[in-house]
């Protein structure tokens, strides 16, 4: 068993926190309590370099004088805790938004559109896979499309094309997207597994060197 | 007198407890006594190993370390497999990140354990960065202003005069893109390999894998790494057993009590549903 | 004023951004884009401890009025302020703040979030019951999957290691894909309404 303090504090943490696998605790609370509060710590702590290094610095050392407007925009952010003057947030807010909806809007109009649709179209119909790929791509956003109001069959609006709409829809959108999901469960369950694999490692090798090193 | 319940109702009612306990006995169990059961190479693990293994010794490497506490067991293996690898080709580092306020920590542990390794120095051959907010917004404008982003690095360090960083012009310096985090690669392949054509492998953590499945596909991404899994296939690969092909077996036997429980519940639900009494 | 500056604010910087992609004017291409970024990546850092704020608020009446556990809320101000201190104190590579950060934070925050290992299992148990066909399609995949990726599974039977690889690339890939390019319409969509100041939830306003 390990004699450095370091790591008994790290397992009376864990310990605590997994005594709430019988039923909430004391124990348990404390732990949680404590990292909330020190998780939330380092981030501001983190956020205060970020502000320090790429705008204080420059301005104060090297006379970047418009770094101020940022500065000033983060500070008006922080007048949310106040009711009567929160509206003074807004441009604040408005700024992140609208940086971030334009960089996401590119962002998502080259890479995620275009970049997806073309590998689709260029994939070679020469083996049943790539058919299989391409299938289930058009069968999930038929799928999507689908279900928005009024684009649908529904009760007493069954047509040809509806009906069609409704094959691809149902049975090969559905059938590709609950494939999608099983894997994505699958591989939920591989990666949540894999850190209490780490925990009791910790727990049976660096602390109580039950599990040779 | 309430009756006792019948074997269908029990089999699909374990109690939460008994199956938590199961977890880690069958966790522990691999653990003490290791089978050392081999894995099959992914077809995106290979590719990932491939990529690596194709930059010239030497190049400029910009990797998106975004490990946190809560999905360090499962990438660590596989970003400690990339800094063998990369520091075998005495790559040049450049550590940063925009979703994990932890990781810069984590970034600095590894290389110090790694890096020693390898003689590795700081400042000419590796650098980590401070964690910068803003998420997408923030990795656009490292794509854009490298230098602006990161005027010091994570310990206060100006970065201008270090001779890693004078190297660096822009985007297009470095010769790879590496990920490592609990998020998909959507965000790296909108705003860096799409815009500036910097080729990426990614490792992820199990829940966002899949996803990133797309990305491989359509050639967006070099290479994936998946999960505690795909990490223990990038050992193989690299001939270096380590931390994740110790954590396999733990991972097997879980696998398999999902795998049992699943059939058990579904015994049950059948057995409930055709018995006399219908379904419960 | 108090709406009409924020949308103005939106419009001017996802503009000058989107203009900055799309043209090649340096004014837009360099000196805006480059600026609006490293500014947004300075206020959302400030935006980090909005959190912090409320949580205080939250737990500072809590403590004085007796509250609902509120020792624990005295803890969480301690931990926040102490160690938020000991970091502005020394800096994040101190060697003190460091062992507090992998002596508590790290096991914590792992441990926490590990506790999903247990409830994922029990609720694959509990839910994963073949109702229909499509319950059958995700069970069974994700059973293929779940065994195929781990030795055990290639041991019992070699093939699952090819199988599982071939489901998560093709059909696999073929459900992302298509959610990703859903994802990317609505993300189009919802930059323009931003940027042309039809969305304005964010301002508190109704669109």
């Amino acid at each position: 068993m390990t004699a450095n303090p370091q790591l008994w504090l790290a397992a009376f943490i864990t310990i605590g926190i997994y005594s709430f696998l019988w039923k909430e605790n004391p124990l348990q609370k404390i732990g949680e309590y404590m990292i909330v509060g020190m998780g939330v710590a380092h981030s501001i702590l983190m956020g205060y370099q970020n502000v320090k290094s790429m705008a204080w610095e420059p301005m104060v050392k090297k006379g970047v004088w418009y770094m101020a407007i940022p500065l000033v925009l983060g500070l008006l952010l922080w007048t949310r805790w106040f009711k009567r003057i929160s509206y003074l947030s807004r441009p604040s807010i408005s700024l992140l938004v609208g940086v971030s909806g334009a960089v996401a809007l590119r962002g998502a109009l080259d890479a995620d559109l275009f970049g997806q649709l073309v590998a689709t179209i260029r994939l070679p119909l020469d083996n049943v896979y790539n058919w299989i790929l391409i299938v289930g791509v058009v069968g999930t956003l038929t799928h999507f499309m689908y279900i928005l109001p009024g684009m649908g069959a529904g009760p007493g609006r069954r047509n040809f094309l509806g009906e069609v709409l409704q094959f691809i829809g149902v049975y090969l959108g559905q059938s590709t997207i609950m494939i999608a999901l099983g894997a994505a469960f699958a591989y939920t369950i591989m990666g949540r597994v894999s850190v209490v694999i780490g925990r009791v490692q910790f727990l049976f090798r660096d602390w109580i060197y039950l599990i040779p090193k | 007198m309430e009756s006792k319940p019948d074997l269908p109702y029990r089999l699909q009612n374990i109690d939460t407890r008994i199956i938590h306990a199961l977890i880690l006995i069958l966790i522990l169990l691999p653990l003490l006594r290791p089978i050392g059961l081999p894995v099959q190479i992914s077809a995106g693990t290979r590719a990932a190993y491939n990529a690596i293994e194709a930059i010239p010794a030497g190049s400029l490497v910009l990797w998106a370390y975004e490990m946190n506490a809560a999905n360090e067991p499962e990438l660590m293996p596989a970003a400690i497999a990339w800094f063998h690898h990369l520091m075998r080709k005495r790559c040049k580092i450049v550590a940063f990140s925009i979703y994990s306020e932890e990781a810069p920590i984590f970034a600095q542990k590894a290389f110090e354990t790694v890096g020693k390794e390898y003689n590795y120095v700081y400042g000419e051959e590796f650098v980590v960065m401070p964690f910068r907010a803003g998420m997408e917004t923030a990795v656009a404008a490292i794509g854009r202003d490298i230098h602006g982003v990161f005027p010091t690095d994570f310990f206060g360090n100006r970065t201008d005069t270090m001779p890693l960083m004078q190297e660096i012009k822009g985007l297009s310096d470095f010769a790879i893109l590496l990920k490592t985090s609990g998020w998909g690669p959507d965000v790296f392949v909108r705003q860096m390999v799409t815009v500036y054509g910097i080729p990426m492998v990614a490792n992820c953590t199990g829940i966002v894998a899949p996803g990133a499945m797309a990305y491989l596909s359509a050639g967006q991404i070099q290479g994936l790494v998946g999960a505690l899994t795909g990490a223990a296939e990038y050992e193989q690969l690299l001939r270096r057993p380590g931390t994740a092909a110790a954590m396999m077996d733990a991972q097997s036997t879980t696998h398999m009590l999902t795998v049992i429980l699943v059939l058990l519940g579904n015994v049950g639900f059948y057995a409930s549903r055709r018995g006399p009494k219908g379904g419960r | 004023m108090r709406k009409e500056i924020p949308i103005a604010v939106s419009f001017l910087a996802g503009a000058s951004i989107v203009l900055g992609f799309f043209l090649n004017v340096p004014f837009f291409k360099v000196t805006a884009s480059r600026q609006l970024l490293n500014w947004a990546v300075i206020v959302a850092a400030f935006a980090l401890a909005l959190g912090a704020g409320n949580l205080t608020r939250i737990h500072v009446t809590n403590a004085a009025k007796r509250g609902k556990h509120w020792p624990y809320s005295i803890i969480l101000l301690v931990c926040l302020y102490g160690y938020l201190g000991l970091g502005l104190w020394r800096g994040a590579s101190d060697s003190i703040y460091q062992w507090w950060f992998n002596g508590a934070l790290v096991p914590g925050n792992s441990t926490v979030f590990s506790l999903n290992g247990f409830f994922i299992i029990s609720a694959a148990y509990r839910t994963w019951r073949l109702r229909n066909w499509r319950a059958a399609l995700l069970v069974g995949t994700a059973i293929l999957v779940v065994l195929g990726r781990v030795g055990i599974g290639q041991a019992m039977w070699p093939a699952l290691g090819p199988i599982s690889d071939w489901i998560m690339t093709y059909p696999n890939a073929a459900g992302m894909r298509g959610i990703m390019i859903g994802a990317a319409l609505g993300t189009i969509s919802l930059g323009l309404r931003i940027i042309l100041g039809i969305e304005r939830g964010h301002l508190g306003v109704e669109s």
